[in-house]
């Protein structure tokens, strides 16, 4: 096909998906055709949870199919994914899905210290939700019954099975008129300029091999090691430990790494097969990025991947120094306040970005969560017992350098009634480097201001209780700067 | 004789309309090239000599008045130099609370270019609690400091927004007398108590300080010329205001900014949904009988500046053509403004929307722009397609006229994709200088669209409005 049908290819594929914001078009025959991402993790675990669901499930056309488990192709457990078999003819009764469409949903987390996934919340591996388009009530009765089950979670269900009805239908529609061509001609050839052209833009980038090495605690650490060849893309996990505190899937590792390859390149890249198809990924079962049921994977799924994005610029920079991107902030500082009156506040911070070769680092950002800062301290305050006491960027958090790093937030909130506060953040024994001679950045911090005044600073992960007029202060992490800071002389 | 008359000053146009008895005139005219005032004048002079010089023996009965200036001062980011005044404590708030531009993951991501210095956002002490009781109350001697600062930097704008104002307004307004005192201008967030948070209300009244200057600027030369024309003072009127309350800020930018779209609502939009297709904007009116008045939406959050519901579509007639990961050309989601402008205008060099579209062959260009449109342009947008064409990309070796027949179908299948999210599922009536070219390609794209009034239609839409009353 000529670039311009591709591009009408795409355009009209894309289109079908504007009304979702996490999802994914995957073909019977395992091809990914489509997918938009949220999160790194969306990268690798949204085709994983379409193939698992397919699998198991056997999608006919306008099945839908509901999971949350990680160990499915979910990323937390607080993002259930909704698997849809789309057949592509008008017939009636059953016929084999030829195309799986999923999409997840974000609803809020529950920030639970645990040493299982189950302890963590309502774990739902692939389970019917609809059976050619009828629904099956026992399983949204069961969520109902579930005290466990995410605030909201069965009406953002049910909500987003009209939408993927909907979708099918208007899918199924332009397929039957023509002006769907996806036709084994078209697919394949689609992608195989899909992946030409991405073989053609990093031809520009330096080949070889980088390393990383990122210590969490005295016995955990990411090793990596990247190979860049012929337009091909190898991070090999080796050496990478077991985990005491974080664990990840191998398909959030996947996405991770995925991810963060593209934004360092700078490539819109439609993501699918052809594109996909150019990454390798190892990792090693039973080490932190591919660790085995029924390991806890909230804090691994949020703050860990932001570690598996430090690992992959700092392996890539020694590729190609062009491609330099200090480290970014890798903690998000997720906690809860579980107020006395049964109100729950959740809460996780933005942070800095690193810096690199031509720019500083962005401010007070969530580098690899497409979401945007959508608090409202007026809200808040009026509906949670608590009164912000500041927010701002965190001063010199951001390492110091020829581009500066990016400034995490400090925020501190004065509690006006009694509450539980959980908390979990990954704390690496190295804060967030810089390159060239830039310098590391502030890493993330938790304090309790007493209304007596004393302080106490909190371990990454636990629980307490706070009290009235007691004062949480959040400090998120900076980015580490790029090249040596300017000397200033007085 | 007393003249009705529209008005409706864009960026880069400005349109009238003027009608007595059966008589109506028409006028739409480039601002870069003539002045909305020296055009209003040359249209008294060569149209309606009557009105003015000596002698003159007719005079304008009710002119309605409507102006999209604020949209594209923020767009162009071209407005004042401001301060904003906050609650001590949260003084980057605002800053934070700017969602990305960016849709992609990047090692930089992109927040949209700020409207103020970083340097003149002023912390003060003061706190009113979310009952709305006052915990801190403001002292008015915090302010001697900050203005002494405003005055070395010559600001005259001033936005304040401090945390619950909505429920106590009491520290914003004791701000604005002592800074009003001293001859700053000044809006306060609890001019728009309805706004739903804090984000909304501020950057309502950010907005509406940063056009402030230029917008009035504009008016006050407006109504030099008109003012000795009129039949009564109060002749003249804007989403029910008179042109004093417009001059003096009384009336805020964005809700003069809504007289439009307004009238546009209330004359055409009031059962199907509506595409007004202007030269400098697309605006989407959703055409059911809805009272209500809703938050408008720009780069900066929700703006509460209440008007009846529209939307400005994605595609917009200057929308700009670049490359793609998939292709050389594709659609972006940036716009151009009329400076330089398309290429058929002979001096922008980036092609547009409006470029595709007025290569084609029953294309009809609009008063205004026809007179901007040239050889050299046309010829330079012949030569950029040629070029795009024949692009060394391996594949891409098509007649030139097929690519743009591509990029016309994807861009019909765009806007008519934009239609179909903001309600209009089936059909929708178009109207406006682009509306025969956008029916066209909105058709090819399988999507009924109907033409239902002539290009000037935003000039008599106030007309009508102005004769209502």
């Amino acid at each position: 096909m000529n670039p311009i049908d591709n591009l009408k290819f795409f355009e009209k594929i894309s289109s079908l998906f504007s009304a979702f914001g996490r999802a994914t078009l995957l073909t019977s025959d395992h091809e990914t055709l489509f997918l938009k991402y949220e999160t790194l993790a969306d990268i690798g675990t949204l085709p994983q949870s379409a193939e698992v669901s397919h699998k198991y499930m056997h999608l006919q056309d306008g099945d839908i199919v509901l999971t949350n488990d990680p160990y499915s192709g979910g990323t937390i457990l607080s993002s259930p994914t909704l698997v849809l078999g789309v057949g592509s003819r008008l017939v009636k009764g059953a016929t084999p899905a030829e195309f799986i469409m999923a999409s997840r949903l974000t609803l809020e987390p529950q920030v639970a210290p645990a040493k299982t996934i189950d302890e963590e919340g309502l774990r739902i591996p692939p389970s019917p939700l609809y059976i050619r388009g009828e629904a099956n009530n026992a399983i949204i009765d069961a969520i109902k019954s579930l005290p466990q089950a995410p605030v909201g979670m069965v009406e953002a269900i049910q909500a987003e099975c009209k939408r993927l009805l909907a979708f099918r239908d208007r899918f199924k529609a332009q397929i039957v008129s023509g002006e769907l061509n996806l036709s084994r001609a078209q697919i394949k050839s689609y992608l195989h300029d899909c992946e030409h052209e991405f073989r053609k833009r990093v031809e520009e980038f330096r080949e070889g091999t980088g390393q990383s090495e990122l210590h969490i605690g005295p016995k955990e650490q990411i090793k990596l090691r990247a190979e860049v060849h012929e337009g091909h893309f190898l991070f090999d996990f080796a050496g990478t430990s077991p985990g005491e505190s974080l664990f990840m899937t191998d398909s959030a590792t996947m996405g991770a790494a995925i991810g963060t390859v593209l934004s360092i390149l700078r490539l819109d890249a439609p993501l699918n097969t052809g594109v996909l198809s150019r990454f390798e990924i190892k990792a090693p079962r039973g080490s932190m990025v591919n660790s085995a049921f029924p390991r806890p994977l909230y804090l691994g799924h949020t703050d860990g991947l932001n570690l598996i994005a430090n690992a992959v610029s700092l392996a890539l920079a020694q590729i190609d120094p062009r491609l330099a991107w200090s480290a970014s902030g890798p903690s998000h500082c997720s906690y809860e306040l579980r107020f006395r009156g049964g109100k729950v506040f959740w809460d996780s911070l933005p942070v800095g970005g690193g810096a690199t070769p031509k720019n500083a680092g962005v401010n007070a950002a969530f580098v690899w969560r497409r979401l945007n800062l959508n608090e409202s301290i007026e809200q808040n305050e009026l509906t949670y017992p608590m009164q912000y006491v500041n927010v701002g960027l965190r001063a010199n958090s951001g390492g110091a350098g020829l581009r500066g790093g990016g400034s995490g937030i400090a925020k501190a909130l004065r509690l006006l009634e009694d509450a539980e506060l959980a908390w979990q953040f990954v704390s690496p024994l190295h804060k967030p480097e810089g390159l060239a001679g830039g310098k590391s950045a502030l890493g993330p911090e938790l304090k309790v201001k007493r209304a007596d005044g004393s302080e106490i600073d909190l371990a990454p992960t636990g629980r307490m209780t706070l009290q009235k007029g007691d004062q949480l202060i959040v400090l998120s992490p900076g980015g580490g700067g790029f090249g040596a800071p300017p000397v200033t002389t007085t | 004789m007393a003249w009705s008359m529209g008005l409706h000053i864009g960026e880069h146009f400005t349109e009238i309309a003027a009608q007595e008895s059966d008589v109506l005139l028409q006028k739409r005219f480039f601002t870069a090239q003539m002045a909305p005032e020296v055009g209003l004048n040359q249209f008294f002079a060569e149209h309606i000599k009557g009105l003015v010089g000596e002698g003159a023996t007719e005079k304008i009965g009710h002119l309605e008045l409507s102006t999209s200036l604020p949209w594209h001062i923020v767009d162009a980011h071209h407005g004042s130099a401001m301060a904003v005044l906050t609650t001590a404590g949260f003084e980057h708030w605002l800053d934070l609370t700017q969602p990305f531009k960016t849709t992609f993951f990047s090692t930089l991501p992109e927040r949209p270019v700020s409207l103020f210095d970083a340097e003149f956002v002023f912390g003060i002490t003061e706190r009113i609690n979310a009952e709305g009781h006052i915990e801190k109350l403001l002292d008015e001697a915090e302010l001697e400091f900050l203005c002494s600062k405003l005055e070395l930097h010559q600001i005259k704008n001033i936005a304040i927004g401090f945390l619950h104002a909505h429920k106590n307004d009491v520290n914003e307004t004791r701000a604005l007398k002592y800074l009003e005192a001293k001859g700053y201008n000044v809006y306060i967030s609890s001019q728009f108590k309805d706004a739903p948070n804090e984000k909304a209300r501020f950057w309502t009244t950010i907005l509406n300080t940063y056009c402030r200057t230029l917008v009035n600027e504009k008016l006050q030369k407006i109504s030099d010329i008109l003012t000795p024309l009129l039949a009564t003072p109060e002749a003249v009127s804007t989403v029910g205001h008179s042109l004093p309350d417009a001059i003096s800020g009384r009336l805020t930018p964005f809700a003069l900014a809504s007289a439009l779209t307004d009238s546009l609502s209330n004359n055409f939009a009031r059962v199907s949904p509506f595409l007004y297709c202007g030269i400098e904007d697309f605006i989407y009116l959703p055409g059911r009988k809805i009272e209500e008045r809703t938050a408008m939406r720009t780069e900066y959050g929700p703006l509460y500046q209440l008007a009846k519901p529209f939307a400005r579509t994605m595609m917009q007639p200057l929308t700009t053509l670049g490359s793609h990961f998939l292709s050389p050309i594709a659609f972006r989601t940036d716009v151009l403004t009329f400076d330089p402008g398309p290429i058929v205008f002979g001096r922008g060099m980036t092609p547009t929307f409006f470029d595709l579209l007025s290569t084609r062959p029953n294309f009809v260009a609009p008063a205004g722009a026809l007179e901007k449109m040239n050889e050299r342009g046309r010829t330079r947008l012949n030569e950029n397609m040629v070029a795009y064409a024949r692009s060394s990309s391996d594949k891409m070796n098509i007649p030139a006229d097929s690519l743009i027949s591509s990029l016309l179908q994807i861009g019909g299948q765009k806007l008519r994709d934009e239609l179909i999210s903001l309600g209009a599922t089936k059909e929708c009536q178009v109207a406006g200088p682009l509306a025969p070219a956008i029916a066209e390609i909105l058709s090819t794209a399988g999507y009924k669209a109907q033409v239902v009034a002539d290009e000037f239609i935003a000039t008599k839409s106030l007309l009508i409005s102005g004769l209502k009353k």
